[in-house]
């Protein structure tokens, strides 16, 4: 305090002194990390998407590497720094990673003609294109000059082939199948069926025929079969208005797109469905039984020391670690009543499991019941915000006690209940822990919805984005390489979940500024 | 004479009384199910775990093996993060409560309850897969940072009392919170970019090779430090929001006794505010524990899972939660693995549940504390 007071100098005004400051500074700090922490997953999660720029470069030793530049580390004990580049070709490497010495660099180019291939195995190519057409035809041709625009016909081609494939598969072959299914007499079935099978198999000839000539940075060359390439750009010749729409693009397969590659490529697609129908269902069992037990507590149990006592019990469940809940889920809800289902229901299947594993049901179930307290609170916030003139004037008007609630009480708290669901939903859709007890899948073969009955299948295992995030961040097999697609996946996430509160927020706010009431003492 | 009013006809008929009588049970019924669902979860636990400790199925010796590790690594990150929350969050109420703007204060509020909204999952991944590697790598810029961080806020202050008044009043001590976000980021930055330097000159450039080598000290990637930070920042606004809570609902007339005495500021939050909101303020902390023992997530993805039992902050650990998280998929239902895993789980809960009980009823004691010093209406 002392030298506090020689900064002053005595007459320069009273100061608050040290303390008040470091307070302010704690506020500051927390701000930085929230801000900080934002931003990187906003940047790191959008840049990914941004078509960035290739170099070729050339080493002192006469190797030659063309790739992205990652980042830059000094070496070991000052020896200049090294360059981190993503080179992709793992078909011909055999890693897609390269540190290169900074300092053993002899040139880096932009040569424009290097192209990006994106594929369905391997990863990325980065090199030259040189030709394209049959695979007999570009054996060891010369560079053709048109090679680029014909890939890029050749692959809006391929992209018509395989809608048209997929449009025969979902219209033609099954129906036939589930037909057939039914009733596998059906002769008329049965050739259809094999007439379907034979255009799907031309189909995939027609896409197979074509390959291309590829040539890597120093020169290797390599036969691209067409029909693995999903994608391909010259980062480099591409103008920014060209780069924003390719942007565009891959935020939007991203969402569009399910995951290849052991979740280290792809988009999220089957992760975003999981998470919403497992939030949707969620919600559709915690509203009632929420409200139910809200209004109880609030307006038909006798207010006494026993209220009171369960009240703060509901209070401190909402504070009870959630992987408590989901061990509960696990004993109670998968091994307990999902043991028992498949006991009855489920024997002819019997070891493998139906019920007796997690799935979407019991996820749904545990995160209801994880989420429970959420939304008995705040629909219970609510109900005591409504002044008690508005209940004593509609029973004094001859309401019963049922019509008072009905149709003055709850139509009043609506927006409280409102405000507990959506802070439910936000709680349930960032909360993994439980999930990693009761039900979900690193990669699910099938969403739990499609076109067969009953259409919503509860015992399957559904993907999860924050379950997506974890595993990929942990389990994956290049975690380097899938980073950005989990920084994307972990953007999204937030941007759901702030969205939710945010909405909250404000519908409680409104609440209270349409009422203006003080809480019931 | 006046003449008795007619009898009015009953004013409910029958069919009203009766389905206002069913509705009523039914809400009970209904109510009732629900509350009782949800208290189950402990009912659960004890009746799996405790016929089996009891009946002596679970050896005290195994159980003791098995649960010690897990338990101190529980404390252990909980107790690095509580370092880390609670300076900031106390420090971020006692700012907001007293000394921020109302209009302010109203902002501030929603975006701390935003960073509470955050994921587990993702903090625990940047904490786990950014953080870590990048403080092994800049391991002195980053210990450095926590002594510049408050160092720098104190600068900021001895600088503001040179600005000319016109100056201070719109960097005020109301506002510092923002302004002072700026400066720390160009603090932090100068920090990190001046730190080798600093490195090499006092630990030789390798100041993990001078832990390892003068003070014992192993850093692992993933450690307590780490663990600390991240949960620390996932539990502060939980703190703060009910520490902040704690701090302006002391009743005003309290502090504005002290001031007309001649009290600044500080001094009334210090002296007056603070004493009278001290049991809301340990409230806070215990709320704020409970969460961090309970956390799951971070503590999987950021504590690289090791069942060590060590003191320092630079070696890893494996807490109660995550180990329930990793070893209950596997365990056979009825096995002794399975129950001791029970048994940690019904240990987390009867823990955050009589710490959040407690909290609960020191609360509510305040408030009635409160209305009576108020002289509430």
């Amino acid at each position: 305090m002392r030298a506090w007071r020689w900064f002053g100098r005595g007459r320069l005004p009273r100061s608050e002194g040290p303390w008040a400051w470091l307070a302010a500074g704690s506020v500051a700090l927390s701000l930085l990390m929230l801000g900080g922490l934002l931003l990187l997953i906003a940047g790191r999660g959008l840049g990914h998407f941004w078509p960035a720029a290739v170099v070729q470069v050339e080493m002192e030793d006469g190797r030659v590497v063309a790739g992205r530049a990652v980042r830059e580390l000094p070496l070991e004990r000052g020896k200049g720094r090294e360059r981190l580049y993503f080179t992709g070709n793992r078909d011909l490497d055999g890693q897609v990673w390269h540190w290169l010495p900074v300092d053993d660099i002899a040139a880096i180019e932009r040569p424009a003609e290097l192209v990006v291939l994106e594929r369905r195995r391997h990863g990325e190519f980065i090199g030259r294109l040189i030709a394209v057409g049959d695979r007999e035809a570009v054996r060891d041709a010369a560079p053709q000059q048109a090679a680029w625009t014909r890939l890029q016909a050749r692959l809006a081609a391929l992209d018509q082939l395989r809608a048209e494939r997929e449009r025969l598969r979902r219209e033609g072959l099954r129906p036939l199948i589930r037909q057939l299914d039914a009733d596998p007499d059906d002769s008329g079935a049965r050739r259809a069926l094999a007439e379907a099978n034979a255009r799907i198999y031309d189909l995939q000839q027609a896409m197979r025929g074509e390959v291309a000539l590829l040539e890597s940075a120093d020169g290797r060359r390599l036969h691209q079969p067409l029909d693995e390439v999903l994608r391909a750009w010259r980062p480099n010749a591409m103008s920014p208005a060209h780069k924003l729409a390719a942007w565009g693009g891959g935020v939007w397969r991203f969402l569009a797109e399910g995951p290849r590659d052991g979740n280290s490529a792809g988009g999220v697609w089957p992760a975003i469905f999981g998470t919403v129908l497992m939030v949707l269902l969620m919600s559709l069992l915690v509203t009632p039984f929420g409200v139910l037990a809200a209004v109880y507590l609030n307006e038909v149990a006798h207010q006494g020391r026993w209220t009171n006592l369960v009240r703060i019990a509901v209070r401190n469940l909402a504070g009870v670690p959630s992987i408590v809940y989901g061990v509960f889920g696990l004993g109670v809800f998968v091994y307990g009543i999902g043991g028992s289902l498949d006991e009855w229901f489920f024997s002819d299947t019997l070891p493998s499991p139906t019920f007796g594993t997690g799935g979407l049901l019991w996820a749904s179930l545990t995160l209801a019941l994880l989420t429970l307290p959420v939304v008995i609170v705040a629909t219970e916030e609510g109900l005591a915000r409504i002044p008690v003139e508005q209940r004593e004037g509609a029973l004094a008007l001859g309401a019963t006690r049922f019509e008072t609630l009905s149709r003055v009480v709850l139509p009043m708290a609506v927006p409280a209940m409102l405000t507990g669901v959506i802070l439910a939903v936000a709680r349930a859709a960032g909360e993994v822990a439980p999930l990693l007890l009761v039900g979900v899948a690193k990669l699910a073969p099938q969403v739990p919805v499609d076109g067969e009955f009953p259409f919503l299948h509860l015992e399957r295992k559904f993907m999860h984005l924050g379950y997506h995030i974890y595993d990929t961040a942990f389990h994956g097999s290049d975690v380097q390489a899938a980073m950005p697609l989990v920084f994307a996946t972990a953007l999204l996430l937030v941007l759901v979940v702030l969205v939710l509160n945010l909405t909250a927020i404000f519908l409680r706010h409104h609440f209270r500024a349409r009422h203006g009431v003080q809480p019931r003492p | 004479m006046i003449e008795p009013a007619p009898v009015s006809p009953p004013s409910r008929p029958l069919w009203r009384r009766q389905r206002d009588r069913l509705a009523t049970a039914l809400i009970t019924a209904g109510g009732i199910g629900v509350i009782v669902a949800v208290l189950a979860i402990g009912v659960f636990l004890a009746m799996e775990v405790l016929p089996a400790l009891l009946g002596g199925a679970l050896d005290s010796a195994r159980i003791r093996m098995s649960l010690t590790p897990m338990a101190w690594g529980t404390l252990k990150a909980a107790f690095w993060a509580m370092a880390f929350a609670i300076p900031l969050a106390l420090g971020a109420a006692m700012h907001s409560a007293l000394f921020m703007s109302q209009r302010l204060r109203s902002r501030m509020k929603p975006t701390l309850e935003m960073m509470e909204a955050l994921p587990g999952v993702v903090i625990g991944f940047v904490a786990g897969l950014v953080l870590a590697p990048w403080v092994e790598r800049h391991l002195a810029g980053s210990l450095a940072l926590l002594l510049v961080m408050p160092l720098g806020v104190l600068l900021a202050a001895a600088a503001w009392r040179r600005l000319p008044s016109a100056g201070r009043r719109r960097l005020s001590l109301a506002r510092a919170g923002l302004w002072l976000v700026p400066w720390l980021a160009l603090l932090a930055t100068l920090t990190l970019v001046v730190s080798p330097g600093l490195e090499t000159r006092l630990f030789g450039g390798d100041l993990r090779g001078w832990l390892d080598a003068e003070l014992d000290l192993d850093y692992a990637t993933r450690n307590a430090m780490i663990v600390g930070l991240a949960m620390g920042f996932a539990v502060m606004p939980s703190v703060y929001a009910l520490a902040e809570d704690a701090l302006s609902g002391v009743p005003g007339r309290l502090g504005e006794g002290a001031h007309a005495l001649g009290a600044t500021r500080w001094q009334t939050l210090w002296r007056v505010v603070l004493p009278a909101a001290a049991p809301g303020i340990f409230a806070a902390v215990m709320i704020g524990a409970g969460r961090a023992v309970g956390e799951t997530m971070i503590v999987l993805m950021a504590s690289g899972n090791t069942a060590l039992m060590s003191l320092s902050p630079f070696e890893g650990m494996r807490t109660m939660a995550a180990g329930i998280a990793v070893e209950l998929p596997e365990a056979v239902p009825g096995s002794e693995a399975y129950r001791l895993l029970l048994l940690a789980a019904l240990l987390l809960f009867g823990f955050t549940f009589l710490v959040n009980t407690l909290a609960e009823v020191v609360r509510s004691r305040l408030r009635r504390r409160y209305r009576w010093l108020g002289g509430s209406p």
